[in-house]
C-alpha cells in the first residue's frame, strides 16, 4: 500500500507502468480525478485543496485496508494533491492492481467512494466573483452507503 | 479539562485559527456539551456553531466520531465541514 499526498503534480502512467511490472500481476484499473474549468458555470481560476495531516494519512490506509479485506488485490497506491491547483491539473490517481481485474475493477471504485466522504480533505474554488467552499454532494454519500451490503 | 482544538476550511477561517489548546474550568461528557459549554462561555461564531452542529463533521483522535461520543482530557477534537476532496 502506498499512500501519498502533496503538492505537486505527477504521472499517473508512470504508477501503473511501475505497478504492472510487479510479480504476476494481470490488471491494472486506475481513477485520475482532473479540476474541472467550470464550477456551477462560473468559470475557475483555481483551486485550494485543504486537508488534515495525519488523519488523512490514516482513513486513506484503513479505507484500503477495507478494500483488501473485500477483494484480492495486489497494491494500491493513492496519490493525492493539496494546495494551490490549476484547472485541468490532476488532483487525485487511485491505482490497484491484481491478478483479475473484476477484483480491481471493485477495489478502485470503492476507494474513491470512500475517499470521497471519508478522507479529510476539502476544495476551495476561486473563480471572478469570488471564494467558495465547496459543498458536499449527496451523490457522493448515496454512493459510499452503496457499498454497505458488501458487509 | 484540557482539549487540542482543531478547525478546518470555512470553520478556521470563520473561527480565525487552525489549532487551539482549549482549557475547561470543567468536565464535559461529549463533544455536543462542549460545544454547548464553548457557547455559554464564549459566544459568537460558538453559537451559531453549536446550533449548526448538524451541518458538521468531527474527528476524536483523528477517527470520525459523532456529536454524542465521549470525550476526554487530552483528546484531539477535530470539527470541520463536510469532506469534498478527490
Amino acid at each position: 500500500m502506498t499512500i501519498i499526498i502533496q503538492e505537486n503534480s505527477f504521472s499517473i502512467s508512470k504508477i501503473i507502468s511501475d505497478l504492472s511490472k510487479k510479480d504476476n500481476v494481470g490488471a491494472v484499473v486506475s481513477f485520475s480525478g482532473y479540476v474541472r474549468e467550470f464550477a456551477k458555470e462560473r468559470q475557475l481560476k483555481s483551486m485550494e485543496l485543504e486537508h488534515y495531516p495525519g488523519m488523512t494519512e490514516k482513513a486513506l490506509a484503513e479505507i484500503v485496508q477495507s478494500a483488501k479485506s473485500h477483494w484480492d488485490i495486489q497494491e494500491a497506491t493513492i496519490i493525492h494533491r493539496v494546495g494551490k491547483l490549476l484547472p485541468k491539473d490532476i488532483i487525485v490517481g487511485i491505482i490497484v492492481s491484481s491478478r483479475h481485474r473484476s477484483n480491481a475493477f471493485k477495489a478502485c471504485e470503492f476507494i474513491i467512494d470512500y475517499l470521497k466522504t471519508d478522507a479529510p480533505f476539502w476544495k476551495k474554488e476561486i473563480s471572478e466573483e469570488g471564494e467558495t467552499w465547496v459543498a458536499e454532494r449527496q451523490e457522493d454519500v448515496v454512493k459510499k452507503t452503496s457499498w454497505n451490503k458488501l458487509d | 479539562m484540557n482539549l487540542k482544538l482543531l478547525f478546518f476550511a470555512s470553520l478556521r477561517e470563520r473561527f480565525g485559527f487552525s489549532q487551539k489548546e482549549i482549557i475547561l474550568s470543567k468536565q464535559v461528557g461529549t463533544t455536543e456539551e462542549f460545544l454547548l459549554d464553548m457557547s455559554k462561555q464564549s459566544g459568537g461564531e460558538w453559537v451559531n456553531l453549536f446550533e449548526n452542529k448538524n451541518m458538521y463533521k468531527l474527528a476524536i483522535n483523528q477517527e470520525l466520531s459523532s456529536w454524542k461520543d465521549p470525550i476526554h482530557a487530552g483528546d484531539e477534537l477535530a470539527i470541520f465541514p463536510p469532506i469534498t476532496g478527490g
